[in-house]
């Protein structure tokens, strides 16, 4: 399996208990999450918030020199707009002059424009390509990654700046000659709002620098309990040990949590 | 661990769990809510990768 991303994606979970963050302590919602030793021009950050309420965070910047540390901002609202403490998990990739996967990553900071393709070291394609973004309606947008024309894989999608907007992927496929992904945006209120964002698509079967991992497209948004489909969904299982476990893609399990046994190729799982 | 909200509508999704259940493997937890911050159903991506290994399955 290829290496998808270079010297070191880093991710971690912040907790608010706990958490000392130094970038504007003072103001709730808003934190910086620094990585020793990784600053450096480009790359990519993902941000998810993390727990039971209904924070959403979202990425306001990064950046810093080698060898000090790359600080990543972070902002985390609740559903109306407002800045709100909330734990979050937050990821750094940027790409290798030697180790790089099959995959793409790019930050759409020219929101109002038609189309346009950037070519900085926010924009990274494993085949060479250059990816370009294509604006819609208001907060829609269509990011075309030349090259990446197998079916499959995942994306990750984090709305920058630092309000409350939020972005989602709506859609993705392959046109023969590029993986192209609708990705919408929206203001607090849900109304599609032209803003930035960050992307991240992962070929398939490509996961981290760490070879170990998952993803899936969780499709069915109300089944109780289902196996994901096998062409978005992947999962490493381990290289030494339990061979039968390999390919298991695991059962998704709903709100619900109903009980049902799921038939998958380890066994069946209650 | 990190999800992605999926489809057409406002919603958006979050992480809010991921351990290691006895059977082995990891189990990952999320939840969606509609723009209003009420919980709703809604296709998503999650992604997960780790330094070690989790098992057995």
């Amino acid at each position: 399996m290829g290496q998808r991303h270079r010297r070191g994606v880093v991710a971690v979970l912040v907790q608010q208990r706990g958490w000392h963050g130094h970038g504007d302590p003072g103001r709730a919602g808003f934190y910086t999450v620094a990585f020793g030793g990784l600053g450096g021009i480009g790359g990519d950050v993902q941000v998810v918030a993390y727990g039971s309420s209904t924070a959403r965070c979202k990425v306001s910047g990064w950046g810093g020199s080698w060898p000090g540390p790359l600080s990543v901002s972070v902002a985390c609202h609740t559903p109306t707009g407002t800045p709100v403490a909330s734990a979050f998990v937050v990821q750094y990739a940027r790409k290798d002059v030697t180790v790089d996967g099959a995959g793409a990553y790019v930050w759409a900071e020219q929101p109002s424009s038609p189309s346009y393709c950037p070519t900085n070291l926010y924009s990274w394609n494993s085949t060479g390509g250059v990816n370009c973004i294509t604006r819609g309606t208001t907060g829609t947008y269509d990011v075309a990654l030349p090259g990446l024309t197998a079916t499959g894989g995942t994306f990750q999608i984090t709305a920058y700046g630092s309000s409350g907007q939020h972005c989602k992927i709506q859609s993705w496929g392959s046109t023969g000659t590029a993986q192209s992904a609708r990705v919408l945006c929206f203001d607090a209120t849900g109304a599609p709002v032209d803003t930035q964002f960050d992307l991240n698509y992962f070929a398939p079967q490509e996961v981290s620098v760490f070879d170990y991992g998952a993803y899936a497209w969780a499709n069915n948004s109300t089944a109780a309990v289902y196996t994901p489909s096998p062409t978005y969904s992947y999962n490493s299982g381990s290289i030494n040990g339990w061979p039968g476990c390999v390919g298991w893609l695991g059962a998704i399990e709903a709100a619900r949590r109903a009980r049902t046994p799921v038939a998958t190729t380890c066994g069946t799982r209650t | 661990m990190h999800t992605t909200a999926y489809g057409t509508g406002s919603t958006y999704c979050k992480v809010t769990g991921w351990f290691t259940p006895a059977r082995g493997g990891t189990q990952a937890q999320a939840q969606c809510y509609d723009a209003a911050g009420n919980k709703t159903n809604s296709p998503y991506v999650g992604t997960y990768a780790t330094k070690f290994l989790r098992g057995p399955c």
